[in-house]
């Protein structure tokens, strides 16, 4: 099974729900399509009042309706040749609305997906019953809902694989991250051969998503899959993106944050100067990142010379000791780590045998 | 409330140790007091405070720790070497932490080792650890690319010599759950010790694989405050608990009052800048 993975992005309905301006909503939904990004979700009141029509809404556009027949229409009148209607199911029959939408999505000749936003609260039996109560319906993917969060990642795996041998459908996965499993899940709703996931960039969002950016690079790493993804620029896209939301990306953030290969520890820096693999899970480069050896509290004596011949400088063994013990004394006090000038002006101070003066 | 049928795990919080050594983060000698006397007040049970072979500095401010009336066991991190374990005792700790590499990427690529040295090695430490008295856990570093096989035999040794516990260790956050459950659960029924699972968040799945040990039978866990720590850092003690608690699983009881208290402290302390072209490229 090497289908890839098409993502869902729920970034850009973020943005429009939060009256990001209609400019930078448009170049988001470029850049993200750039990125590879094949779905990307708009609910159908924000599609209105942001004025999209033919001209913006392409293939890679699906507008997210209430389940009511007349947006449909609505979808249709704009332009969009995909919806995703969101359903609440209640323990008992599938709603007839959602027959009635279905039958008029067929005669727009519009792809429609149906959301099953509370899949995870109720048996599998019962989710087995609504789908196939579905089979004679031109649908195009059912979306496994996880809105409360109730997921794990062994039971996404156990159920998302039963659900999958139930449906000739395409199945869809949409976790929700309120305990910050929301990755693990997707993930293993991919290896349990779910080829359709939700995420946002970030995870952002109000019952907060997958992050984008972290399924993207787990699938690759931990499931040796391939995608349409161009990551190469991924850190500095996903900041535009956050800085169009309001938000930055913190320093740690995962795959995407600028310090996350910042190595300061001896024993790490010793490591990856050997072999980058030591310590690190994917290089750098793979996101648009750089690598960087800091030399702060926890240097090593190999960083410290790496540091050093950098500058052109090759001390010896007893010198090298020396000015690690003065760099341990001075970050300590300063509460931050040395920059090349200031270990260079550290290493000049060394006459007289004291580098504590530079204090 | 401990709730019925639910297991208790033991969270080991390392955020004064794997936490300060994110790249550019300093702890001053007053937010070490200051983390360690909230960690305690919030119920840790383990708390994993430094390196005292890192220097006379680290160990006068490990010192000041060891002398709060703190009820949490303090742990000295400590490599299989002999000053090491010199500075840790000099110190005054009384339960040691020794960590090893375990695959074969860490042990020959690294360290230029072979498997029985470092296993000789830690059983020399051991004994030293030992014969002074002190209580001993043993880490298996980058566990998750080692043969599960050789972590047995850390295992074995560690247990022969009276470790209370073992550390799974995955160093640089390359698991999953799906084969963290697969992994700690072959583990577990062959291991003669009690399991700490330690994850990084490389990947953003620290919490979930942390979930995934204790589900395959790990009875403890390492975390750091706000999830501090090397690259995108360690398993989030906040998050961690509210999974754990969620999924069935008893920690200990935590004010949410003191664990907000302990993000905001260690958020202010752990303050460091995006790096960028004033810094080393490799």
């Amino acid at each position: 099974m090497s289908m890839r993975i098409n993502y869902s992005d729920q970034t850009l309905s973020v943005a429009a729900l939060s009256h990001v301006p209609k400019t930078k909503l448009i170049l988001m939904g470029e850049l993200l399509q750039r990125i590879g990004i094949s779905t990307i979700d708009i609910p159908i009141e924000q599609a209105k009042i942001y004025g999209f029509s033919q001209g913006l809404i392409n293939n890679a556009f699906r507008a997210v309706i209430k389940p009511v027949v007349g947006d449909v229409d609505t979808a249709y009148r704009l332009g969009f040749q995909r919806i995703s209607v969101p359903y609440h199911h209640k323990t008992g029959e599938l709603s007839n609305v959602v027959y009635e939408l279905l039958e008029k999505a067929r005669r727009l000749k519009v792809d429609c997906s149906l959301e099953i936003e509370n899949a995870s609260s109720f048996p599998v039996s019962e989710l087995a019953a609504v789908i196939n109560s579905l089979k004679d319906q031109q649908l195009d993917t059912v979306i496994y809902g996880d809105r409360y969060s109730l997921m794990e990642p062994l039971r996404t795996y156990n159920i998302l694989k039963h659900v999958r041998q139930l449906t000739e459908f395409n199945v869809e996965f949409h976790a929700h991250d309120g305990y910050h499993l929301a990755t693990a899940n997707t993930l293993s709703a991919i290896k349990a051969g779910v080829r359709h996931v939700a995420t946002s960039v970030t995870g952002v969002g109000n019952a907060k998503h997958a992050p984008f950016e972290e399924v993207v690079l787990a699938a690759r790493h931990l499931c040796s899959l391939s995608d349409n993804i161009a990551a190469q620029d991924f850190a500095a896209e996903c900041a535009i993106i956050a800085t169009y939301l309001g938000k930055e990306i913190p320093v740690d953030k995962a795959i995407i944050g600028k310090n996350i290969f910042a190595h300061e520890s001896g024993l790490h820096v010793h490591g990856v100067m050997k072999n980058p693999s030591i310590y690190e899970a994917f290089p750098p480069e793979e996101v648009g990142l750089s690598r960087f050896l800091i030399i702060g509290k926890h240097s090593g004596s190999a960083a410290l010379q790496a540091a050093l011949s950098k500058l052109g400088i090759e001390p010896s063994t007893a010198e090298l000791q020396k000015l690690l013990k003065s760099v341990r004394t001075i970050v300590s006090h300063k509460k931050s780590h040395l920059t090349p000038y200031e270990l260079l002006h550290l290493y000049n101070r060394r006459e007289g045998g004291s580098y504590e003066a530079s204090q | 409330m401990k709730p019925a049928n639910s297991r208790v795990v033991d969270l080991v919080d390392t955020t004064l140790r794997d936490g300060e050594q994110a790249a550019g983060v300093v702890f001053s000698l007053e937010e070490k007091i200051t983390i360690a006397a909230t960690l305690d007040q919030a119920g840790l049970r383990y708390i994993e405070a430094g390196i005292p072979a890192m220097g006379a500095e680290e160990r006068e401010a490990l010192r000041s720790i060891l002398s709060l009336p703190l009820k949490a066991e303090l742990i000295a991190w400590n490599r299989a070497k002999r000053e090491d374990i010199e500075a840790s005792i000099a110190c005054g700790f009384s339960f040691l932490h020794i960590s090893v590499p375990s695959s074969n990427l860490h042990i020959s690529n690294k360290l230029n080792k072979t498997p029985e040295i470092v296993l000789k090695e830690l059983e020399e430490a051991l004994q030293m650890a030992r014969s002074f008295g002190c209580d001993v856990s043993v880490g298996a570093e980058d566990a998750s690319r080692a043969d599960p096989e050789y972590f047995l035999q850390i295992a074995e040794a560690a247990a022969k010599w009276g470790a209370r516990h073992i550390r799974f260790a995955d160093t640089v956050g390359c698991l999953e759950p799906l084969s963290v459950f697969r992994a700690i659960r072959y583990l577990v029924s062959r291991c003669p010790l009690p399991i700490e699972f330690h994850g990084h968040n490389d990947f953003g799945m620290a919490t979930a694989n942390t979930l995934a040990a204790v589900q395959a039978g790990a009875l403890m866990a390492s975390t750091t405050i706000r999830g501090l720590g090397e690259r995108a850092g360690n398993a989030n003690f906040q998050q961690v608990y509210h999974a754990l608690e969620r999924f069935g699983y008893y920690t200990s009881s935590i004010d949410n009052e003191i664990i907000a208290n302990l993000n905001k402290l260690v958020k202010k302390a752990a303050y460091r800048p995006p790096f960028g072209k004033m810094e080393y490229i490799h």
